[in-house]
Order: structure tokens, then C-alpha cells, then sequence
């Protein structure tokens, strides 16, 4: 009895603790900073890595040649040290292959002479060794009923640095990737700013949808004592301290002016050209429903600019009503009726793919003829659950602003993020922080190119990608600048569900974006009191 | 006049009536019975009075004033004080503390710890229970608690005083000195207390009560003296078989 | 008598009337009214009513057979419907075969082990426990769910039926599933009302909550009556859970929500009556969707239609007739001593606490092996929100731990006043407004309890959950309440002394003085007429009316006092993240698990309030363990013990109802050199702990029920015949 007592004692002891974080927020393994793997591909892997790095700057001809003698000195060292020494192994034959081909002219971007030959490399800044780039990528993951959210951002950073690893690593050291759970959390995300802060070089494809303080993130002192900050190739911004961070650069541009007081009219730029190509390909009067997610403060302001827009280029708006998660199937009956009551052609979700289901599956419900609107849908209705719906979603338009995953034969760099992140569909947050990866993999070789491999410094860092007015994951993406804090990114492709597949629709030719320059509407308003409700 | 009335209280709950058309009276400087077979509605009644139960139909009256619309504790103010059968001591607090809830209402003593303190130690002393002061009442033997609930009642300042089964849980030397007590604070002209009491020790109520009111499935069959009561043929019948009524009371010591 | 109705109930309901159709006139969309539109809404609603009575009639069987009001009803539903869709969906048996499977199989067995295991044992609880184990429950099934579905990949369920077919409406239809759905739900109900009311078995069932002892010398079996009691509540839970997953999608949090609105519909007919309890769930339902299809809000009122059931709920509880307050259901004794703190030994307390958390984070500790060193900005920042979380866990060292009453919404109570805060001080961050905060505070608190404080206690738990729903999707989101976020900081800095606590470690050796000071106060508190009159009304409400004490009164002050607390905490709360966003924060589950946590920690003694201190304390520690490498077992551990701790250490309140801190506390005041009383009663109970034989007793073997009861009436101390009031029968 009396040792059962002061075991109750400690588990009360220990569950204080637990539920220190927020009262349940399940964030006790949210810091745990474990560093990822060593890479460990498969030589086959190897192989084709190094096929996707040579194409950018060599011809054909070449590349089977490579293959050839690549393929002579991999068998050799890898066979020995596969399991042990991995790295070594790999650095070893990469140099060797790199060597052979030093005379020949390459990619612009890649030095002409190896230079981490001729350098002694020093640790130049935070997170910076003589041999290791870390960098820090935080996510929403956890949280005691969403667990595994945001773990796509994850994935895909990993795959990035292995990526980046088996090319010969980054300004001529490795990148570590350190894992943050910011878990829905504003304090676990502040955790993750300071953490960076110490630990890391940069963040590297943040996720973090309640980044509600980024003084930590802006004020960060480097190496050298100055509060300059740490470079964040974020994903997504959602809220305006984290939008207009000057040390962000998020590859889903923030649409949004900065600096914003948080209330008050607000410029924002958004993304027309989808509905444009409907009116002149498809309809001409369109009409019809926007679902506003209104959840939170920065859905409305996401969302609210788009209605906008859509009325400033002539779509006539029959409603906007604002749904949560709360908002049962049946309730989508409302929608359907608004569309009933005024003969609307058009229905378009600002939210996600579960959203559009419901609303699809409603219509049909409701013997709402399915073929009388264009129903339409964003990035986060590119998803595998969303075809999952089967039929009943049918024929439904999403536009992104990528080239779809499916593309992979016409771009070499979405070829490689599909064959390091092994998932023939993978999720949208995989994708934007893969972006990040390529956007901080530019930046420091830009710096590596000017002032060599000792030259990379978080200010170096910021300064590049500060000066950067045009990146578009070499290709994949659509170009933005990332010079100003607001841009959004001009381009877009249109593609349609097609017999329970995604099928490009606009522009047809596959591997290509519509880039035209009205594609993108500018307004001011005071978006939150916009919101109908 | 009488200080407390029930008039014609009507009790039901659904189809069963606990109390039908039930009188009692209670006068000052009297210890009054109430007695009855199990079931007889004594103790709803004493949840009438107090204000506990809203009866069905009836009066409830103190002081002349009809009170039957008043809450527990506006009665309680005007000088109704009671015990209860289940007991239902503050167990958390000790006895003394039990008292002082008690006293620090009733008394106009606010933020004089000494004088709370002095009364609450005097009602203790009253009841016997000066030793077992600092003891938390959950853990004292049933009849201990039962005295705390009635030094507590006590402490009320009370002009009436209904006690439901005080002696129950005590050895016969303390329910006499129980009956003494009670006996001491009727007398006392000063406080002009009346006292109701239920109890099953025949003998003791026999020696304490000057009038009994005999309560059977709800109604008041017969009301006198101790020795008018005892030779009422209703009586007689309504507890004919009943051991309480020829004394035999069974005490298990807790 | 107004329509069958009490006056005040008719009043009620009239000025309810009238506020909705001003609320109506003022918002109204403009949308054409067709007899369409009106028909399809009207059957949504009656839908949507059908699958909230499935739910509420779970609720209503279980509590009137069992005397538990179980919140872990909608938990089981998200159970069951994420079980329906691994068995169908996921492994593709078919539907009918998996709905056999988890509603005819799974629920009753679940149901019944719960029975078994722990309600059994809850019968003569109180409500604290009671409640606290069901909501322990609920956050472990919905844990258990999280940790086998991860939330990486959104789910659907099928429709049962589909819901492609149906009659024709025009030019609309009414799918065949909603309609076997609302008639399934109608006939649940009736068939429900028939078992309970006009079946042996359910006369068994109703009058074993009622007396247990009599109903078992009348024949009834009362353990099999509330097994089969919980095994239909857990079907009917079951049920909803898989018909309505399909509406709302497989998001825990968001499935399990929906039980409020159960709540609601059971709280319409008096959690007793049948029903009611299912005109109460259409009509949720009804005004639902009528306001979904014909109103307009307004972007600060966003959320208005989906708060109608707090809001139902809320009105309720204005509207129930006062409750008895409940003589001879008193556990009898306590095993042990309670001892006051004295208030220099929380002058010690105020100063161990002050001085550990100096030490934690100043990093004087050094444990030999490890060293963790002084803390650094994010186990600074960690610790500074669980700093926050322990100051509103404080305030519920009052209400729960003293005066018995509960409240689910110390983070409403908080979050109005960070809002206060906010309106006074406005950018100043002038720390002395702190004080005009807890003065403000606490009128709402006393709000909030001065309608549910005239009933039940469990009818205070639902107010202050109706409250908190209600908070967050009314109040809290509106913009003027709490800006916009921008760059910069809602909540600034806070100035106090001539000091800007802009550093962390400043601001929590601040919030670490306030504790103290909080701390303090508590025992002062406890020590005080107030305390004990706190304490008195916990053990018995009716003992303490007839001291003249007024019950409602004084509760309706300790929810003063705690909201109070918990508004001054709640600025804290607020300035520490800077910015608080309407949603984030204001989670009832993060409620849940502050008040369960507080709970489980067995806050009935004040000391135990100084424990909560080692919630930031171990937070910053396990911080800098985590930094320590090499401890992937300890981070699992703490892991696990974050996401099921809580909801175990409540659970084991089940078997120890003084909770943890209780025990670890008497472990530990006998090693305190003053506390020779302490160490006299541990002597005392080694030397008793022998139970004595039966022999010894003169028995040859224990008595059986009947005989105890037998005893009882002998001795006269069985309480008269008196049928338990319900409220539905005194409304009658």
C-alpha cells in the first residue's frame, strides 16, 4: 500500500509535467531536436540521382557515358562500405566522377573547379560546421487529435537534404535537417523560432500555421552578435506577424501588404486567371456560390480577396456563406438551395477537399443536377482523398500553381522531388517545402558562386534571397519575386477530375503554366469586415 | 399560542402521501414528541417545517407568521434549527469547526475570532464533545456526530428546535444526559425554547416530552400527554407488534 | 399555469421568443422564401434533430437507469464510427456486417466494461468524481482513437443507405437514408420510453437509481440493470457516431463536439425525460438549419448558428424550477483526518515555491549524472505558458476542491480577462489594471453560476460547458474583443514597479510571485469563516440552509472568487504568447484537461495548489532533457504520460477519490519536523491495519445486502419512503 502511494505520487508528478505543455498540447516530443538520418539510398537510387543532376548542363551523349563510368566506381566503393560508411563512400566516388568531368563546361551555377577542393572549410555561422549545413524544419504535426497534420512538410525536407546529400551535399558540406513540432501550438512554434535560433542555420520549409510572434524568429543574433535574425523558407504564412517577417520567404507568396496593423483595409493581390479562362472558354455570365472557410480570422482574409476579385472581373457572387468543421452535410443544403433560388452556373470552395465533397455529395442529395454549375476548387482539393469521393466529384475544376504531379517527364526537378519523396501523390505540404529546399539550396549557392563555400552567413543568406526577384523551382513552379514581401505568383494551370483522375485542362500542353499578366486582380479592402457571414 | 404550526400539511410524492392532513403544535418552554411507526412521515414532516420540502397543500406557520413559502434559510434565521435522522454533519471539518459555521451566521460577532471561538467552545461544552474539538467529524463514532450536528443547531441561536432521533447511536448514559440538556434548555425562561423531537427510545421520550403527537401513514392519530398517548387504542393498534413501542430498543454499536 | 408552463417558465420561454424573432427581424438574408426551400430546411433539420436524439437518448437511458451522466457519450460515438470505417472502409467488409459488428458487438461490450470497471464503483461517489471519470473517459477514447487513426489523411464514412435515392420533391428530394434515420431515431426514442416505463425490466432499471437497496430486496439484479443500461448507451452512442460521421467527416474533436449539442437536446428534458429530451434535439435541429437557410450573421457573429445548443442549453437551466436540496445521501465517513494548513506554513510554502523556481530555471540544480544549467529562452517560453495554465488551474482550487462545484470553463473566465485587460490597459501594458481585472471578472463569474447554482450540481457543470461553447463562438471571435492579429503585439509587455517584464525570465519569476501570492491567499482563505462555509456547503447543502446559510448565495461567490482568479491568470495567459487568437486557446478540451488535471491532483487540500507549480517546473526540465540526448525513453514515456496521464490519474480516483496529491502529501508530512501529528496517525494506522475477523465479531459470515438492510430499519435510521424528485415530475 504504502509503495503503491508513492508510485501514484510520481505518476502525478510526472503527469504535472505532461500536461505542463498547454494543458494537454502534447507537445513533450514536439522539441525533440533528433537529427535525420545519415542518407542511406540504395545505389540504384544513386544512379538515377545523379542522372537528374547532370541533365541540367549536359547533353545527352554525356549522360550515358557518365552513367557508364559512374557506374564502374559506385560498384566498387559502394559494395565495400554500404552500410557503414555511407557518406564517405558516396563523397568519395562523387568526387571522383566530378573530377573526370571537370573540364568540360557545366551548368552556370556550378563552379567550374570544385570548389570545396581549394577551400579549408570553417563553421561561418550558427548551425554551420566544417562539414554540415543543419537546418530546421518545423511543422505542424502533432496534436493530441490531429496527430501526423502537417508531416508531409516534413517528409519532404528530408527527401530534400537526402536529395541534396547524394549530390555531393550543399557549399560542400551535408545537410542535417533537425525536426520541429510547432503542434498547432503558438508557444511550441515560438519554441521552434528559438530553437532554430540556436541550433540551426535556417529554417528550412516551415509549416506553422499559428506563428502568432515572430520576434524571436526576426531578432535572432547570429555568430557574430548581430540580431540580424534567421532565414525562414516557410511553405505557408497564414497570420500577418508571420507574413511580414523580414526574414521569411515563403514559396506560397503572401498575397497580403506588409506591414499590417491588423485591422483596416489591407492590399491584396489574387489569383484570377482560372476564372477568366472559365468565362472565355466556358461561360461567360458565370453566377454562383463561394464557400468563405471562416473558421479563423486569416481564412476570411484569405478567401474574401478572392470573392472580391471574382466580382471585380464580372462574376456575379449569388452568396458567400461561411462554413466551419462543424458544419454538417446536410447543412451544404442551404448552398445548394441559394444556387436553386437564383439559377447560379458557378460554385466555387475557398476551403478543402472534404468541404467540396460534402457540398457535391449535398447537390446530388438534393437531385441538384450536377452538370448545371462548374464546380471549383483550389491546391487543397489536389489531394488522393479528394478522388477518393469516386463519382460523385466528377467533373470538378482545381487550378494550382505548379505542374501537377503526374508531369514528372517535363521537369527535371519535379522528377526528382517524386523519386526521392517515393509517393505517387503526394501531399501539396511535401511539394511546398521540397520548394523551400530548392529556394535555400539557390541562395547558398549563389553565395557559394561569389564568395565560396566560407562565405555562407545567415546575414549572406538573407541578403541573397532578399536580391532573388525571380524563382521558380527551376521550372516547377510559377516564378515570383522574392525581392518584395508581396507577390503572388502569376502563373496558374487548370486541370479537371476526368474518370476519377486529375486531367489538365488549361494551358493544354503538358509541362506549361499560364503566365499571362491579368491573370492577377489587386484590391484593397478591409477584409475581415467583408466576410458576410 | 403555539410558537410553531403545522397546519393540515399535505404531502405526496406521485401516488404515495407521506403526510395527509397532518397538525402538529409546538409550544415554548416545552419539549414536544413526535412519534410514529417507520414510514410514517415524521421525518417529512420535520422537511416541511424546515423548508426542505414543499408540501402539496397545508400551512406552516411560526410565530403567527405563515412561513410556508419560505426558503431553508430565512427560516432558519427566524429561529428554526434542526438534527437529522442521516446524519449530515460537515465531515470534511472538524466538530469544532462544524459549530463555528454555525456560530459565525447566527451571532453578531463578524471578525471577533475570540468571541466565535468562546461560543463555539460553549455549545461543544453543552453537548460534551469539549475533547474531541479538533477531530474531523467524518471520522467520529455516529452518536458524536449526531451531538456535533446538535451543538451546531444549538449554535443557530434557535427558538425552535427539531431533533430527529438524537439519542440514536448513544449508550444509554448519554441519551439521559441528552434528555437533561434538553430538559435544562426548555427551562431556561431567557431563550423560551421549544424543542420537537422524534425519537424511537419510547422511554426517553416518555421522559422528556410533555405533549407527543402520534404521526401514523401520515396522520396525526393522537395527541396528549405521555400517558394519554400510551392509552390510546389507536396508538396501541398502530404499533401493535412494534418493539419500539414496548421499549425493546436494539443498539449495534458502529 | 401558462400553457401547461410555470409562469416563469412561460416567461422564459416568451422572452426567448421575442429576442429570436428581433434577432431574425435584424438578420435576415433576403433570401426568397419559396415553400421549397422551407420544406428542404425543415427536413435537414429534422435530420440533423434525429441524429442529435440518437445521442441525447443514450444520455437520457444511462442517467436515468444509473445516476451517471456520462460525457464521454459522444467519445464513444467517434469511437465507434472510426472502428465502422477500419471494418467497411478500410478492411471493405460490409456495412451491414461492420455496423453488426461495433454497434451489436463492440458498443455493448464496451459499455458493459465500463460498467464493470468503473461506473459500478462511481455509485456513491460525488459528483466531482463522477463527472471528472467520464470526462476522463472521453479524453482517453478520443486519445486511443488519435493514436490508432493519425489524423495524416482524411476519412469518410459512406452513407448507410446512400443518399443518391430518395422521394421526390419537386425539384428537390428527400434522400431514403435521412428518412430511415429520422424514423430510426423517433423509434429508438419510443422504443426506449416503452422499455423504460412500461416494462418489468424497466421498472427494475428506473427504481434501482432511485433506491438500490430497495429495488434489490424486491428482486432486482441492480448490477446486471446497469450493465444493460450502459450497453444500450453505448449502442445508442455507437449509432450516432457512425450516422453522423458521414455528415461532419472522421475528425475526432470535431465528432466528439457534437455531443454538446446532445447535451443540450437531454438537458431539455431534464436529463430524465425521454421525450422531451427528443423534442429538444429537433428542435436544435430546426432552428439549425432555418437560420443556416435564411439568416446572415455578419462576420463577428460567424459562428451565432452553431451556437443554438449552448445557447438551448443555457435557457434551460434559466428555466428549471429550483431544485431540493437532497438530505440522507451523504457518505458517512472519511478514513482520515483533514488538517488545516496553518498560514505560516504557507508563508514556507509561498517561499519553497518562489525559491524552487529560482533554482529550476536559474539552473542551480545539479543531479550528479546531469546537470541540466540555467534555462534558456524556450524552456523559458514553454515554462511561462505552463506558468499561465497553472495560475488558471489555481482557480479551481476554490470552487472544485472546496466547495465541490465544477467549472468547464476556467479558460473562458481567463480569456474575458485577457479581454478586460485588453480595454483597460489597451497598448500601456500598465500591470496595476490586473487588479480592476479580477474585480470584473468576477460579476461574470457569478453570472454564469447564479442561474445553474438553484440546481444540481451536474446542471452547473453543463451551464459553465454551455458558457464556454458559447464564449468561443460568439464573444471571443468577435473583432472588437480581440483585434485582428497584426505584426505586432495584442497583449504588450507588462509594466509593474517601474519594471517592463519585456525578458522571460523576468516574466516568470513574475508570474511565479503571483502564484505565491495566490497561494498564500488560498490558505489564508481556507482558514477563513468563507473557507469553512465553502467546505460546509460541499458536505451538505442542506445541513448548511438550515444554519441559515444561503446555499445559491454562496456558491454563486466561490464562482466569483475563482473567475476572479482566473481573469487575472488569464492576463498572464495572454501576454505570454502576445497575440491570442479567437480560436486557438479557447478549446473546451483544453479546458477539459485543465479541470481533470486539478482534479486528479486532489485540490481539495490547499497545499496541493502548490504542486501545480511543478507543471512549469518539470516543463522547463523535460525541455532541457530533451536537449540532453540519449533519453528517446524518457520523451516516449513523457509522451504517453501527457496524452493518457491525465485521463489515468482520474480514472484512479475511481479507487481513490482524495486524488494523488493527497496520498504523495502524506507520504511526505511526516518527514516535516512539526508535523508529529502526521506521523502519529500513520503509527495509529499500522497498528489498525488488521481488519478483524469475522470470527471475532461473533459472525460466522458477513451480512448480506438484505440483512444490512434489515438492520437498518430495525434501527430506524432507513430514511422514509420518499421517491427521488425529478425535475420532470415536479414540473408536472
Amino acid at each position: 500500500m504504502k509503495h503503491f502511494r508513492w508510485i501514484l505520487g510520481l505518476l502525478a508528478a510526472l503527469t504535472l509535467v505532461a500536461a505542463a505543455c498547454g494543458g494537454g498540447n502534447d507537445d513533450d516530443d514536439s522539441g525533440s531536436a533528433t537529427p535525420a538520418a545519415a542518407p542511406t539510398e540504395a545505389p540504384d537510387d544513386m544512379d538515377d540521382s545523379m542522372d537528374d543532376s547532370m541533365d541540367d548542363g549536359m547533353d545527352d551523349s554525356m549522360d550515358d557515358s557518365m552513367d557508364d563510368s559512374m557506374d564502374d566506381s559506385m560498384d566498387d566503393s559502394m559494395d565495400d562500405s554500404m552500410d557503414d560508411s555511407m557518406d564517405d563512400g558516396m563523397d568519395d566516388s562523387m568526387d571522383d566522377s566530378m573530377d573526370d568531368d571537370a573540364a568540360e563546361p557545366v551548368a552556370t551555377e556550378e563552379p567550374e573547379v570544385d570548389p570545396c577542393e581549394a577551400v579549408d572549410l570553417e563553421s561561418t555561422d550558427t548551425g554551420i560546421t566544417s562539414d554540415t549545413i543543419t537546418v530546421l524544419v518545423m511543422a505542424d504535426v502533432g496534436s493530441p487529435l490531429a496527430p501526423g497534420l502537417f508531416q508531409g512538410s516534413i517528409d519532404g525536407i528530408k527527401a530534400w537534404a537526402d536529395h541534396v546529400n547524394s549530390e555531393g551535399g550543399l557549399a560542400c558540406r551535408q545537410v542535417e535537417v533537425l525536426e520541429h513540432d510547432s503542434a498547432i501550438n503558438p508557444t511550441e512554434t515560438t519554441n521552434g523560432f528559438l530553437v532554430a535560433c540556436e541550433n540551426a542555420f535556417a529554417l528550412v520549409g516551415t509549416t506553422a500555421l499559428f506563428a502568432l510572434d515572430t520576434t524571436d524568429l526576426q531578432t535572432c543574433p547570429d555568430a557574430h552578435g548581430n540580431d540580424i535574425g534567421v532565414p525562414d523558407f516557410a511553405y505557408i504564412t497564414t497570420e500577418p506577424p508571420h507574413q511580414c517577417s523580414v526574414v521569411t520567404f515563403a514559396t506560397s507568396r503572401p498575397n497580403s501588404e506588409c506591414p499590417y496593423a491588423g485591422s483596416g483595409a489591407r492590399t491584396t493581390q489574387s489569383q484570377v486567371g482560372h476564372v477568366q479562362w472559365l468565362q472565355e472558354n466556358i461561360e461567360p455570365d458565370l453566377n454562383g456560390v463561394y464557400l468563405v472557410p471562416s473558421d479563423l480570422p486569416s481564412t476570411i482574409a484569405t478567401s474574401m480577396p478572392q470573392v472580391r476579385s471574382f466580382q471585380e472581373i464580372g462574376v456575379v457572387i449569388d452568396g458567400e456563406p461561411g462554413i466551419s468543421g462543424f458544419t454538417t452535410q446536410s447543412e451544404y443544403g442551404a448552398f445548394i438551395q441559394i444556387m436553386r433560388d437564383n439559377d447560379s452556373n458557378f460554385a466555387y470552395s475557398g476551403s478543402d477537399d472534404q468541404s467540396m465533397i460534402k457540398w457535391r455529395s449535398e447537390a446530388e442529395a438534393q437531385g441538384f443536377n450536377a452538370d448545371d454549375a462548374i464546380w471549383m476548387c483550389q491546391l487543397a482539393c489536389y489531394t488522393p482523398s479528394f478522388l477518393e469521393a469516386g463519382d460523385v466529384i466528377e467533373g470538378t475544376y482545381t487550378w494550382i500553381w505548379f505542374l501537377p504531379f503526374h508531369e514528372a517527364e517535363h521537369n527535371q526537378e519535379l522528377a526528382d522531388f517524386m523519386e526521392a519523396i517515393d509517393n505517387p501523390f503526394p501531399a501539396a505540404w511535401a511539394a511546398g517545402s521540397w520548394a523551400d529546399g530548392v529556394l535555400f539550396e539557390q541562395v547558398v549557392n549563389g553565395i557559394v558562386a561569389e564568395a565560396g563555400p566560407n562565405g555562407l552567413t545567415r546575414q549572406a543568406v538573407l541578403d541573397g534571397a532578399r536580391s532573388l526577384t525571380s524563382f521558380d523551382v527551376n521550372g516547377w513552379w510559377s516564378p515570383a519575386d522574392y525581392s518584395t514581401t508581396q507577390n503572388i505568383m502569376p502563373c496558374f494551370m487548370l486541370m479537371q477530375v476526368q474518370n476519377n483522375e486529375f486531367v489538365r485542362v488549361h494551358p493544354e500542353a503538358p509541362g506549361e503554366l499560364d503566365c499571362n499578366a491579368d491573370n492577377v486582380v489587386e484590391l484593397s479592402r478591409d477584409w475581415a469586415a467583408e466576410f458576410g457571414g | 399560542m403555539a410558537l410553531l404550526e403545522a397546519e393540515h400539511v399535505v404531502m405526496r410524492f406521485g401516488g404515495v402521501v407521506a403526510l395527509d392532513d397532518a397538525s402538529v403544535d409546538v409550544d415554548p418552554g416545552l419539549v414536544t414528541g413526535l412519534i410514529g411507526p417507520n414510514g410514517a412521515g415524521k421525518t417529512t414532516l420535520f422537511n416541511v417545517v424546515t423548508g426542505l420540502l414543499p408540501p402539496t397543500s397545508g400551512a406552516v406557520k411560526f410565530d403567527g407568521a405563515d412561513i410556508t413559502r419560505a426558503g431553508v434559510a430565512k427560516r432558519s434565521q427566524m429561529g428554526i434549527a434542526r438534527t437529522f435522522q442521516k446524519l449530515e454533519a460537515f465531515n470534511t471539518l472538524s466538530a469544532f469547526d462544524n459549530v463555528r459555521v454555525a456560530v459565525e451566521k447566527n451571532h453578531r460577532t463578524k471578525w471577533r475570532h475570540r468571541r466565535v471561538n468562546d461560543v463555539a467552545h460553549e455549545m461543544l461544552g453543552k453537548v460534551g464533545l469539549d475533547d474531541v474539538a479538533d477531530v474531523t467529524v467524518g471520522t467520529l463514532p455516529t452518536g458524536s456526530a449526531r451531538l456535533v450536528e446538535l451543538a451546531r443547531a444549538l449554535a443557530c441561536r434557535p427558538r425552535v428546535l427539531l431533533l430527529d432521533e438524537p439519542s440514536s447511536g448513544l449508550n444509554e448514559e448519554e441519551t439521559s444526559s441528552i434528555g437533561q440538556l434538553l430538559l435544562e434548555l426548555v427551562a431556561d425562561k431567557g431563550s423560551d425554547l421549544a424543542v420537537l423531537l422524534v425519537e424511537h427510545d419510547m422511554s426517553f421520550v416518555m421522559g422528556v416530552c410533555a405533549r407527543i403527537h402520534v404521526l401514523d401513514f401520515g396522520k396525526i392519530i393522537a395527541v396528549g400527554t405521555p400517558i394519554e398517548v400510551q392509552a390510546d387504542s389507536a396508538v396501541r393498534a398502530a404499533y401493535l407488534g412494534s418493539d419500539e413501542f414496548r421499549g425493546a430498543y436494539v443498539e449495534l454499536d458502529e | 399555469m401558462i400553457l401547461g408552463l410555470r409562469p416563469p417558465v412561460a416567461l422564459a420561454a416568451l422572452l426567448a421568443a421575442v429576442a429570436a424573432v428581433i434577432i431574425a427581424v435584424f438578420n435576415w438574408k433576403g433570401a426568397p422564401v419559396t415553400s421549397e426551400t422551407f420544406l428542404v430546411t425543415t427536413y435537414i433539420g429534422l435530420f440533423l434533430g434525429a441524429l442529435w436524439a440518437m445521442y441525447a437518448t443514450g444520455l437520457v437511458v444511462v442517467y436515468t437507469t444509473t445516476g451517471v451522466f456520462n460525457f464521454a457519450q459522444g467519445a464513444i460515438g467517434v469511437f465507434a464510427a472510426f472502428l465502422y470505417w477500419e471494418l467497411h472502409v478500410n478492411r471493405g467488409w460490409h456495412s451491414i456486417l461492420a455496423l453488426f459488428v461495433v454497434v451489436g458487438m463492440f458498443a455493448p461490450a464496451l459499455g458493459v466494461m465500463l460498467d464493470i470497471v468503473i461506473m459500478r464503483r462511481l455509485r456513491t461517489a460525488s459528483l466531482v468524481v463522477q463527472l471528472m471519470v467520464t470526462v476522463a473517459i472521453m479524453v482517453l477514447l478520443l486519445s486511443v482513437v488519435g493514436d490508432i487513426w493519425e489524423a495524416d489523411t482524411p476519412r469518410r464514412v459512406p452513407y448507410l443507405f446512400g443518399i443518391e435515392n430518395g422521394i421526390d420533391l419537386g425539384p428537390s428530394q428527400l434522400p431514403w437514408h435521412r428518412l430511415i434515420v429520422f424514423l430510426a431515431a423517433i423509434a429508438i426514442a419510443v422504443a426506449m420510453r416503452f422499455l423504460l416505463r412500461r416494462t418489468r425490466i424497466g421498472t427494475a432499471m428506473r427504481a434501482v437509481v432511485d433506491n438500490r437497496e430497495l429495488a434489490a430486496l424486491n428482486g432486482a439484479r441492480p448490477n446486471v440493470v446497469s450493465s444493460t443500461s450502459w450497453a444500450l448507451g453505448s449502442m445508442l452512442g455507437a449509432l450516432g457516431g457512425i450516422l453522423i460521421a458521414p455528415e461532419l467527416g472522421l475528425d475526432p474533436a470535431t465528432l466528439n463536439n457534437v455531443v454538446i449539442i446532445a447535451f443540450a437536446a437531454a438537458a431539455f428534458g431534464a436529463l430524465r425525460n425521454l421525450p422531451m429530451a427528443v423534442v429538444g434535439a429537433m428542435l436544435i435541429g430546426l432552428l439549425r438549419a432555418h437560420t443556416g437557410a435564411w439568416l446572415d450573421f455578419g462576420p463577428d457573429y460567424r459562428f451565432a448558428h452553431l451556437s443554438i445548443a449552448p445557447l438551448i442549453l443555457l435557457f434551460v437551466v434559466v428555466a428549471l424550477p429550483q431544485a431540493r436540496l437532497e438530505v440522507g445521501r451523504l457518505a458517512h465517513h472519511l478514513r482520515r483526518h483533514e488538517r488545516f494548513t496553518k498560514w505560516w506554513e504557507g508563508l514556507i510554502g509561498c517561499g519553497v515555491i518562489i525559491l524552487l523556481a529560482v533554482a529550476f530555471s536559474g539552473g542551480w540544480l545539479d543531479f550528479g549524472i546531469w546537470d541540466p544549467g540555467a534555462w534558456g529562452s524556450r524552456e523559458l517560453n514553454s515554462a511561462n505558458e505552463a506558468m499561465a495554465f497553472a495560475l488558471i488551474g489555481l482557480s479551481l482550487v476554490p470552487l472544485i476542491g472546496w466547495a465541490g462545484q465544477i467549472n468547464f470553463a476556467p479558460l473562458a473566465f481567463a480569456g474575458f480577462g485577457a479581454f478586460v485587460y485588453l480595454k483597460l490597459a489597451g497598448d500601456t501594458g500598465n500591470g496595476y489594471w490586473i487588479l480592476l481585472v479580477g474585480l470584473l471578472c468576477a460579476p461574470l463569474g457569478a453570472l454564469v453560476a447564479l442561474p445553474a447554482a438553484r440546481l444540481r450540481g451536474l446542471y452547473l457543470a453543463l451551464m459553465t460547458m454551455a458558457f464556454a461553447q458559447a464564449m468561443s463562438l460568439i464573444f471571443f471571435p468577435h473583432s472588437w474583443v480581440l483585434p485582428t492579429i497584426g505584426v505586432g503585439r495584442q497583449f504588450p509587455h507588462i509594466e509593474l514597479l517601474g519594471a517592463t517584464f519585456d525578458d522571460r525570465r523576468g516574466f516568470f519569476l513574475l508570474m511565479v510571485c503571483i502564484f505565491a501570492i495566490f497561494v498564500f491567499g488560498l490558505v489564508l482563505l481556507r482558514r477563513s469563516r468563507y473557507g469553512r462555509r465553502w467546505m460546509a456547503i460541499n458536505d451538505s447543502q442542506a445541513a448548511a440552509a438550515t444554519l441559515g446559510i444561503p446555499v445559491v448565495w454562496t456558491k454563486v461567490v466561490v464562482y466569483a472568487v475563482s473567475a476572479a482568479m482566473a481573469g487575472i491568470a488569464g492576463v498572464f495567459w495572454a501576454t505570454v504568447s502576445g497575440n491570442v487568437d479567437s480560436v486557438q486557446g479557447f478549446d473546451l478540451l483544453i479546458g477539459f484537461n485543465i479541470v481533470l488535471l486539478v482534479a486528479a491532483a486532489g485540490v481539495s487540500i490547499p497545499v496541493a495548489g502548490i504542486f501545480l507549480i511543478f507543471i512549469p517546473l518539470f516543463t522547463g526540465l523535460g525541455h532541457r532533457l530533451e536537449d540532453a540526448g540519449n533519453v528517446d525513453f524518457l520523451v516516449t514515456l513523457l509522451d504517453i504520460l501527457t496524452t493518457y496521464g491525465p485521463g489515468m490519474l482520474v480514472l484512479g480516483m475511481v479507487f481513490n477519490p482524495r486524488g494523488a496529491i493527497f496520498e504523495m502529501g502524506r507520504g511526505f508530512s511526516p518527514i516535516l519536523p512539526w508535523r508529529s501529528d502526521a506521523r502519529a496517525e500513520i503509527a495509529a494506522e499500522n497498528a489498525q491495519k488488521r481488519e478483524p475477523e469475522i470470527g471475532e465479531l461473533g459472525l460466522e459470515r458477513p451480512f448480506t445486502p438484505e440483512e444490512v438492510i434489515a438492520i437498518d430499519r430495525r434501527l430506524g435510521i432507513l430514511d422514509d419512503v420518499v421517491p427521488k424528485e425529478g425535475y420532470g415530475a415536479s414540473r408536472s
